[in-house]
């Protein structure tokens, strides 16, 4: 479980953060939107323990300060070690855990069949088409097996094609270990097939805005009237806050 | 391919001959005379003891200037208070190794150590600043992905850094031996203890008049450092095979 | 990463413990010594090799700009060295050093420095030629005769002191007449050490007929004209007392008598003057026998001697 409480961050004299206070209870899928450049990547980074920050922020009821092995992280980047093979990316988080050889293996061959990555655990990530990168960069994240998965826009890159191929993917693997998913992005059509809740943030200094609980049931048609209807209304209070922008003058999305 | 490229070398040697008949000077002597000096060196040994001397010097300085470069490149990527330090550094790096031959026959003599010494100067920057440049152009995410994993900072710099910054290293080294062979032969051509080296062939060459000797000496450091830039790029390759 | 540093090392203390002075009292301690010239086919290399092979004695002879070899010797990279003057007489003088031998042991009134021209400019220019060898004739007179403000030219020259230079002076014999038979005595010499092909001298005096000039200077004993309005570029190495005429003759205002204006172009030793011979940046030039008899046949570079500088003049100097 995750819960912030009045979480605020500077960067130099820009306030990023402003009193941010949200929960995500153990085994929800999270997703949260906002306008590009809100702070949406600062806000997963402080959860993480790559930032400082004021305020709370609990795991499990415990005050989390830096990195927590509790927490696995996917980047919006291709962020897997360009000099490691598929296996090896995977087994980084466990090497340096001292898990031994034996074992890291088991994990590394169950994490290949679960990614459906039979074939590649000895090929370099620029070897591997966008989409596979991003399978290997979810899997080296659970490889430790952590109880909570932060994503920030991992899918933002790719083209739709994939981008719904691996979403169906994220949420096969989701449904079998139950991770607890904070998931950031600033496309509602894909917080509202993947999300339970959709929380919206406004534009920078990033604040809560509103929740919206997703009870529709899975797997999700997007064409149905009921996605339909609660993504127009996200998206209307999404474009609030680019309304806003422009009429303050900024420039940008 | 291989065939093209003999082709070319050939035509070249024949453009050569062409020249050397046409101008008929001692000065520019023809390929077969140079060829013939150079195997006439060859055979004797005497090319063979001329260049294990040169390599020796340039080993020398190179290995030393790894031994320092390496981890002082290394160390101004990673510390952002080492950084500062790269003033000195880019200071000292637009002077030519050769201008620092008067203080090094100072300093060490016209020995062993003076030659590597210049070759040091000559190999240390560009193996430093790739070094340095790997090391600091490792991007933020992939430091950020072993620290989220737990890793600590000197394992990031071990398992992520070193290994990232590993072809920039190499690039560096590639430059830094070819700089060091060039350096080698001038830091030859002045005062030597031992009377042997290419660089010292070409001299004694250059004094008794002898050009075809000087374009032997020529040939023989350029086919070294073409051998030596080969086999640092086939290394290169089997090395960084991540590589796109 | 250890092993390297270690093997560093221990190449570093092999380089120091070799350079471990041993001193020299006689001619035989030279045997397996390393000693400094300033060129191949230079004078003194050409000296060196004949004391060598006369004393029966091995040893490493390498190159080092004169200017360097005091210092050399003293950091003991070299064991002795031979050098023009005025370089042993600071040595002896500035560094306590002594001289094992000076070139007038070696080969007593042997001909050194000479003047050497373009065989083209001579040709195209001989008025200047003979003006330039008239001044050289006038200058080297100058020195015979008033040692002691040649004296004071050569320390404004080398920017030695005077000290330096009265000891130097005292080694070299001043001439200007070209000595055939020195000269040819070199070249049968460096036919022996193979430094030259016989095949380009052919047969020695007709080559040297051509090579040396004795006219010219005979001429140049006569000659006069106050109008030339030429200029001209002269070679000469870098404080060799040896070519003191030279400078004694500017020092004088005797070329502009002639209405020449004197370019000068300075070399580190003989070979690099012959050098620029053969690309022409030189039209006359002060240089050593040797170097000029060398690069005359090896490069077919086109000189004629023409006057003597000086006979004696070099030594071996040890610490």
């Amino acid at each position: 479980m995750i819960t912030l409480d009045h979480v605020d961050k500077t960067i130099g004299e820009l306030p990023v953060l402003e009193a941010v206070s949200l929960r995500v209870r153990k085994g929800q899928f999270v997703c949260l939107v906002g306008p590009s450049g809100c702070g949406k990547t600062t806000l997963l980074k402080c959860i993480a323990g790559l930032r400082t920050y004021q305020g709370e922020i609990r795991i499990d009821e415990r005050l989390s300060q830096g990195v927590n092995p509790m927490i696995g992280y996917v980047f919006q980047e291709f962020s897997l070690f360009p000099f490691l093979t598929v296996g090896g990316n995977m087994e980084f988080g466990l090497k340096i855990q001292k898990v031994p050889r034996k074992e890291r293996n088991d994990i590394v061959r169950s994490l290949i069949d679960l990614f459906l990555l039979q074939g590649f655990e000895t090929a370099y990530p620029h070897e591997l088409s966008g989409g596979m990168q991003k399978k290997v960069a979810i899997a080296r994240a659970l490889a430790t097996d952590p109880e909570i998965l932060l994503m920030d826009e991992p899918f933002v890159s790719l083209d739709a094609q994939t981008r719904n191929m691996l979403q169906k993917e994220l949420l096969r693997i989701w449904q079998k270990t139950h991770k607890t998913i904070l998931f950031v992005t600033h496309n509602v059509d894909e917080a509202v097939f993947l999300a339970d809740k959709v929380m919206v943030l406004t534009r920078r200094p990033a604040t809560i805005k509103s929740e919206f609980p997703i009870d529709l049931e899975r797997e999700r048609d997007r064409t149905s009237s009921e996605f339909v209807s609660v993504r127009k209304e996200i998206l209307r209070e999404l474009e609030e806050e680019y309304v806003e922008q422009v009429d303050k003058g900024y420039k940008g999305i | 391919m291989r065939t093209h490229k003999v082709f070319i070398v050939l035509t070249f040697i024949a453009a050569w001959e062409v020249v050397a008949v046409l101008v008929n000077s001692r000065f520019l002597p023809s390929p077969l005379l140079v060829g013939a000096t150079f195997w006439g060196l060859l055979s004797s040994g005497a090319l063979l003891q001329h260049a294990a001397v040169s390599l020796a010097r340039v080993m020398a300085g190179f290995l030393l200037a790894i031994a320092v470069g390496l981890p002082l490149g290394v160390l101004m990527g990673w510390s952002p208070k080492m950084e500062n330090f790269s003033v000195i550094i880019e200071m000292l790096r637009p002077i030519p190794p050769l201008a620092w031959i008067p203080l090094a026959m100072l300093w060490f003599g016209i020995g062993f150590q003076s030659k590597a010494f210049i070759i040091f100067i000559g190999a240390l920057f560009p193996i430093l600043s790739n070094a340095l440049l790997g090391v600091r152009e490792t991007e933020p995410y992939l430091v950020e992905a072993g620290k989220v994993l737990g890793a600590s900072d000197s394992q990031i710099l071990q398992t992520i850094i070193l290994p990232n910054s590993f072809p920039s290293i190499l690039e560096g080294l590639r430059i830094g031996l070819g700089i060091a062979w060039m350096c080698l032969v001038a830091a030859e051509l002045t005062g030597l203890k031992t009377p042997l080296g290419l660089g010292y062939l070409i001299m004694e060459a250059r004094d008794l008049g002898r050009a075809d000797t000087v374009m032997a000496g020529m040939i023989a450091i350029g086919v070294i450092g073409y051998v030596m830039n080969i086999a640092l790029k086939w290394m290169e390759n089997r090395l960084v095979r991540w590589k796109p | 990463m250890k092993k390297i540093s270690c093997l560093l090392l221990v190449i570093l203390m092999m380089g120091c413990l070799s350079q471990q002075e041993r001193g020299i009292q006689s001619i035989d301690d030279l045997n397996g010594k390393t000693i400094a010239i300033p060129g191949k086919a230079t004078v003194q290399d050409f000296l060196l090799q004949r004391f060598l092979k006369d004393n029966n004695i091995t040893a490493t002879t390498v190159i080092v700009k004169p200017p360097e070899m005091i210092q050399t010797l003293e950091s003991g990279g070299i064991d002795a060295f031979i050098a023009w003057e005025p370089y042993p007489g600071r040595a002896v003088v500035e560094g306590g050093h002594s001289l094992l031998v000076t070139s007038q042991d070696i080969w007593p009134h042997h001909p050194c420095c000479v003047v050497a021209v373009r065989e083209e400019f001579l040709a195209e220019d001989r008025d200047v030629v003979l003006a330039v060898l008239a001044c050289h004739m006038r200058a080297t007179t100058f020195i015979l005769e008033n040692p002691q403000e040649a004296v004071r030219i050569g320390v404004d020259f080398t920017g030695m002191s005077e000290e330096v230079i009265s000891q130097a002076m005292q080694t070299i014999e001043y001439v200007y007449e070209p000595n055939y038979s020195g000269i040819k005595e070199y070249l049968d010499q460096l036919l022996d050490m193979e430094y030259v092909n016989p095949s380009d001298v052919g047969e020695v005096d007709t080559f040297l007929s051509k090579f040396i000039n004795s006219q010219l200077i005979e001429e140049a004993a006569t000659y006069s004209c106050s109008n030339l309005d030429k200029t001209i570029r002269i070679g000469y190495l870098r404080a060799d007392l040896h070519q003191l005429a030279l400078f004694v003759a500017l020092d004088q205002g005797y070329f502009d008598e002639f209405g020449l204006t004197v370019e000068l172009y300075v070399f580190s030793a003989g070979p690099e003057e012959m050098d620029a011979f053969g690309s022409q940046d030189i039209d006359m030039g002060y240089l050593g026998i040797a170097p000029a008899t060398t690069k005359r046949l090896n490069l077919g570079i086109p000189i004629v001697i023409l006057a003597g500088v000086n006979n004696e003049g070099s030594a071996l100097v040890v610490s």
